[in-house]
């Protein structure tokens, strides 16, 4: 049905049929150009805080010998999720305040006065703040997701290569890493997806920033839809939206694929 | 032999130092571990710091502790936001027994049966499960709106309880699958009908996952923030999301008068109770569904 609507001028109350001239509108709508942008630099901030952080820890959690201990820290990694969305990215929002924030407070208090900024305020820092929120970054889910596949590398293959090289670099990156591909990839799935459509962040943090610097496509189309009650071009960006997710998890599914099995003798 | 015991000297010096380096890695894992804890809930002790403040403790000392602690910020936040909690705690009661019914007869039917054009069926369900809310953001929108369920608890409860039970017949149909089917011809030998089986036999064995279902719609409503925004309008109905954000509203907003810092503080914290609650509560049973299925730990 919406993508009956991404071809009309429909604003709630009367449409008329107008075909793909709104999606012929996307290239003279600056703001939604200002949020492609946005986004994409977005995608690979959140790919990077949302994938290595997680994967290192499930590492650490993985070599505990202790069992008591592993169950532990997984349940109190898991204590932080359970606080709602909406008091976490508050609670971030005071943090990066400008007069009262825990950062400037801290900087104003051991004398860096100087670097004090308005982080969500202005243009250059608004978009790196967004992604910076959640240090350190650890969702526990993930990390859960790709702990429990590091536990299913056979065990004789580990030890093998324990024998082999001494090394623990080598040895993640060698062995681990082509061995949970498959996690590694719905991980990576998962937040793709997750920020092609985030909008909670512009919701209820920057309103789509100072002058569209953290403005970001879903944002764009809930603005129209909502405040605009434009309809029609919020499905047409609705729409676009959801070939791209479905692209982008199409191909990341064909580029990491496991390229290998290891054969248990 | 001197060769001899070189060799054995040379070998427990090789082991004793194999040790070490175990025992320091081990250390080295456990303190990245304690250091990346705390950190993870930095946030959160940042908050309870900050919730027992009055304003004018809170705006000359933005992070440090302040003496007096005052208590009495959580229980005002507590009754102030005791209604965004009945609402939301509504809105889950109903969607979720609804959501959960559906999916685990629906999940029955489909691991068991066989009729045409099943696997058909299931992919549709697949693929609309797959559709970003993006998309049916608009069209929900006026579906609901042309319900006249706008701005009711219903508006939200339809929804979430359709979304449930799709995701959740995606999740329960390979449990289903699995169980024996020996079980259920013994039964039925036995006179049972067939929704006998399913209630008193199929239903029970599938506790882990209902459960694990449970808590992930649960996590997934009490979290939501933009379907409410969207087709709740009266305070009086607002969720807890909602309820939380217009606080932060008033506050971060400017508005007139001394923002009240320390009660919102209080109030994330209220928040997050309900769900901290449920989760102690529902623990055994949410993680042993999840070690049931495809990730064990």
């Amino acid at each position: 049905m919406a993508v009956i609507y991404s071809l009309t001028n429909f604003n709630g109350v009367e449409g008329d049929w107008v075909g793909f001239e709104n999606f012929a509108r996307f290239p003279k709508d600056r703001m939604l150009l200002r949020s492609i942008g946005n986004v994409i630099k977005l995608l690979v901030g959140n790919l990077l805080t949302g994938v290595v952080p997680p994967f290192l820890a499930a590492q650490l959690l993985f070599r505990l010998r202790s069992q008591r201990a592993g169950n532990f820290f997984r349940t109190s990694f898991l204590v932080p999720t359970l606080v709602p969305v909406i008091s976490v990215i508050m609670t971030w929002r005071f943090i990066y305040h400008y007069r009262h924030g825990l950062i400037n407070s801290v900087l104003k208090d051991i004398g860096l006065e100087l670097l004090v900024h308005d982080w969500l305020g202005s243009i250059d820092t608004a978009l790196i703040s967004l992604i910076f929120v959640g240090f350190p970054w650890i969702n526990a889910a993930s990390m859960l997701i790709l702990l429990a596949a590091l536990l299913d590398i056979p065990k004789e293959l580990t030890d093998a290569y324990v024998l082999d090289s001494n090394s623990n670099l080598t040895r993640m990156l060698k062995l681990d890493i082509p061995y949970i591909v498959g996690a590694l990839r719905l991980v990576i799935v998962l937040s793709v997806i997750g920020t092609l459509q985030g909008l909670n962040f512009q919701l209820a943090m920057t309103g789509g920033g100072p002058a569209g610097a953290t403005m970001v496509p879903a944002y764009h189309m809930y603005g129209m839809a909502f405040f605009s009650s434009n309809y029609g071009y919020a499905s047409a960006i609705g729409v676009t939206l959801f070939a791209l997710t479905m692209l982008l998890t199409i191909m990341t599914k064909r580029y990491l694929r496991s390229g290998f099995e290891y054969e248990p003798d | 032999m001197p060769s001899v015991s070189t060799s054995t000297a040379s070998k427990t010096n090789l082991i004793k130092d194999w040790r070490i380096k175990w025992v320091r890695l081990q250390v080295w894992h456990y303190l990245s571990l304690t250091i990346l804890l705390l950190l993870s809930f930095g946030p959160l002790i940042l908050l309870f710091i900050d919730a027992g403040k009055t304003t004018k403790q809170f705006e000359s000392h933005p992070w440090s502790l302040t003496t007096p602690y005052h208590w009495s910020n959580y229980w005002r936040m507590l009754v102030g936001m005791r209604r965004y909690i009945l609402n939301s705690s509504i809105v889950s009661i109903v969607a979720i027994p609804l959501a959960l019914s559906l999916a685990s007869y629906s999940s029955y039917i489909f691991a068991r049966f066989k009729f045409q054009g099943k696997e058909f069926l299931f992919n549709l369900i697949i693929f609309l499960m797959m559709i970003p809310f993006v998309l049916y953001l608009v069209p929900q929108y006026l579906l609901v709106l042309n319900l006249g369920l706008m701005n009711t608890l219903w508006a939200l409860i339809f929804p979430y309880a359709a979304g449930g039970a799709v995701f959740g017949v995606f999740l329960i149909r390979p449990f289903m699958a699995s169980l024996s089917e020996e079980l259920f011809e013994a039964a039925r030998l036995d006179g049972a009908s067939d929704w006998q089986v399913f209630y008193s036999i199929a239903l029970p064995l599938c506790r882990p996952i209902l459960a694990t279902l449970m808590i992930l719609l649960l996590l997934g409503q009490w979290n939501d923030l933009i379907w409410p925004s969207v087709t709740i309008t009266d305070k009086d109905l607002y969720t807890v999301t909602l309820g939380v954000f217009s606080l932060g509203q008033q506050v971060y907003g400017g508005g007139s008068g001394r923002p009240p810092w320390g009660m919102m503080f209080a109030a994330f914290i209220i928040s997050s109770l309900p769900l901290l609650l449920t989760f102690i509560l529902a623990r055994k049973a949410f993680l042993k569904g999840l070690s049931s299925g495809a990730l064990k730990f």
